[in-house]
C-alpha cells in the first residue's frame, strides 16, 4: 500500500473495521513509515473513545423558556402582514388621494394642517412596523440584518432631510409631497423587511 | 489520583420519549406542531433537545454559545416545520437542520473573530489548547472543546456524527480535500491531548 492508500483506507477506520488483509498491508506499511503510523495510530486511539461518549447531552437549564416567545414573536410575525398589508395599502391609497387633492384644492394654511395630521398617521404607521421589524431581525441572518438596516438608514436620512427642508419652509408643497413620498418609500420597505425571512 | 473536571455538566437524558404521552404517535405530534401547536412542538422539543444540545456543544466548545444555538436551532426547526415532507426521518431532517444553523452561526463568529485578531487556525491552537494539570487525563469532550474550529468541526461531524467528507465539504464550505486533512489533523491533536 502506498501512503495515500493508507491514509484513504483510514478515514473511515475504526468505524469500518479492517478486513484481515488490510490490516496486514496497512501494519506492513506503518511498520516503515513513521507518518502513517501515527495516523494508524491516532485512529485507533481516539476511535475508541469516541464510541463512549454520550450523543444525548441534556442542556443544564431548560432552554423552551428562551424558545416559546420567539415561537410566539415569529407567529405574529406570520399572522400580521396579512392585515398589515392591507392597512398599509388603505392607508397610501387614502393618503395619496388626499394629498392631491389638498394640494390641488384647498387653501394653504388649511392644507398643512391636513398634511400634519397625514404625516401623524404616516408616522404612527411606520411606528408599529419598526416594532414588528424589531421582533422579526433577531431571526434574519446577520448578512441580510445588515443589508436590511443599512438601506432603512438611508430612507430614514432623507426622509430626515426632507423633514427639516420642510421646517424651515412649511408652506411649500412640493416638500410636503418630498415627506409624504419618503414615508411612503419607508413604509414599503419595512412591509417588504418583516416579510423576508418567510420568503428565503 | 485527580481526575479532569468537565468544563459543562454532561447527564444522560434516561428516557428521551418521556413526553411522548401514551397513545400518542411521533407523526401525529409532528403534524400538530406543523400546524402551529406550540404544546406539539414543546414535545418534540424534549424528545430531541438532548441530542441537539451534545450537537452544539461540541461544534462549539462553549456551553453558553450551545445553550443559544440550540435554542436557535428549534426557532429555525418552528419556522421550516412545514417544509419537511417526511421524506427522510424528523430526526434525520432535524439533525441537517441544526448543522447548518450552527455552522452558519460559527461562520459568522469566526469571521467577527478574524476581524478582531488576524491569527490563523495553527497559531489559535496553541491558544485554545487547555493546560493539562499533572498526572491528569483529559476527557475526550474537552479535548474535542480544545480543537482548532475548522478540525474540531470536522471530527465532530465525521467521527462522532458520522457525516461523510462530500457531505461535510457541502455543509461548511470547504473542499472535501481539506475536511480529510483536518480529520486527520483533528485525531492526532486528540491523540496528543489524551495522552498528556
Amino acid at each position: 500500500m502506498t501512503c495515500d492508500q493508507v491514509r484513504e483506507r483510514l478515514v473511515s477506520y475504526p468505524m469500518s473495521p479492517l478486513s484481515a488483509e488490510e490490516r496486514r498491508s496497512i501494519d506492513e506499511h506503518t511498520s516503515r513509515c513513521a507518518d502513517c503510523r501515527a495516523d494508524y495510530q491516532a485512529a485507533s486511539i481516539v476511535g475508541a473513545r469516541v464510541a463512549g461518549l454520550d450523543r444525548d447531552i441534556q442542556p443544564p437549564s431548560d432552554l423552551w423558556t428562551g424558545i416559546a416567545p420567539r415561537l410566539r414573536a415569529y407567529r405574529g410575525r406570520i399572522e400580521q402582514p396579512l392585515w398589515r398589508m392591507a392597512a398599509a395599502a388603505v392607508l397610501l391609497i387614502a393618503v395619496s388621494s388626499t394629498v392631491t387633492w389638498m394640494l390641488m384644492k384647498a387653501p394653504a394654511r388649511e392644507a398643512r394642517a391636513t398634511f400634519q395630521s397625514l404625516e401623524a398617521d404616516y408616522a404612527r404607521s411606520t411606528l408599529e412596523l419598526t416594532t414588528l421589524y424589531a421582533a422579526t431581525r433577531s431571526t434574519m441572518t446577520p448578512a441580510t440584518r445588515a443589508v436590511v438596516e443599512r438601506n432603512l438608514a438611508v430612507i430614514e436620512r432623507a426622509l430626515g432631510e426632507a423633514r427639516e427642508a420642510l421646517r424651515g419652509d412649511p408652506l411649500n408643497s412640493a416638500l410636503e409631497a418630498i415627506v409624504a413620498t419618503a414615508y411612503r418609500r419607508k413604509i414599503e420597505f419595512l412591509e417588504r423587511a418583516t416579510t423576508l425571512d418567510r420568503e428565503s | 489520583m485527580t481526575t479532569w473536571a468537565l468544563p459543562f455538566p454532561m447527564t444522560l437524558d434516561p428516557n428521551p420519549e418521556r413526553a411522548l404521552p401514551a397513545g400518542v404517535g411521533a407523526e401525529t405530534i409532528i403534524s400538530d406542531a406543523r400546524n402551529g401547536d406550540d404544546l406539539a412542538f414543546e414535545r418534540l422539543y424534549r424528545q430531541h433537545v438532548g441530542r441537539v444540545y451534545a450537537l452544539a456543544l461540541r461544534l462549539s466548545g462553549d456551553p453558553a454559545d450551545a445553550d443559544s444555538l440550540t435554542q436557535d436551532v428549534f426557532v429555525r426547526v418552528w419556522e421550516r416545520l412545514t417544509s419537511f415532507r417526511g421524506e427522510s426521518a424528523f430526526g434525520t431532517w432535524l439533525h441537517r437542520l441544526a448543522v447548518n444553523v450552527i455552522l452558519s452561526d460559527r461562520r459568522s463568529a469566526w469571521r467577527r473573530a478574524r476581524r478582531i485578531t488576524p491569527t490563523g487556525d495553527l497559531v489559535e491552537l496553541d491558544v485554545a489548547a487547555p493546560a493539562p494539570q499533572p498526572g491528569t487525563r483529559l476527557d475526550l469532550d474537552a479535548a474535542i472543546a480544545a480543537l482548532p474550529p475548522g478540525a474540531r468541526t470536522v471530527f465532530v461531524l465525521h467521527d462522532v456524527e458520522g457525516y461523510q467528507h462530500a457531505e461535510i465539504a457541502e455543509l461548511s464550505g470547504i473542499a472535501a480535500g481539506t475536511s480529510k486533512a483536518q480529520l486527520f489533523r483533528a485525531r492526532r491533536l486528540l491523540r496528543k491531548a489524551l495522552e498528556r
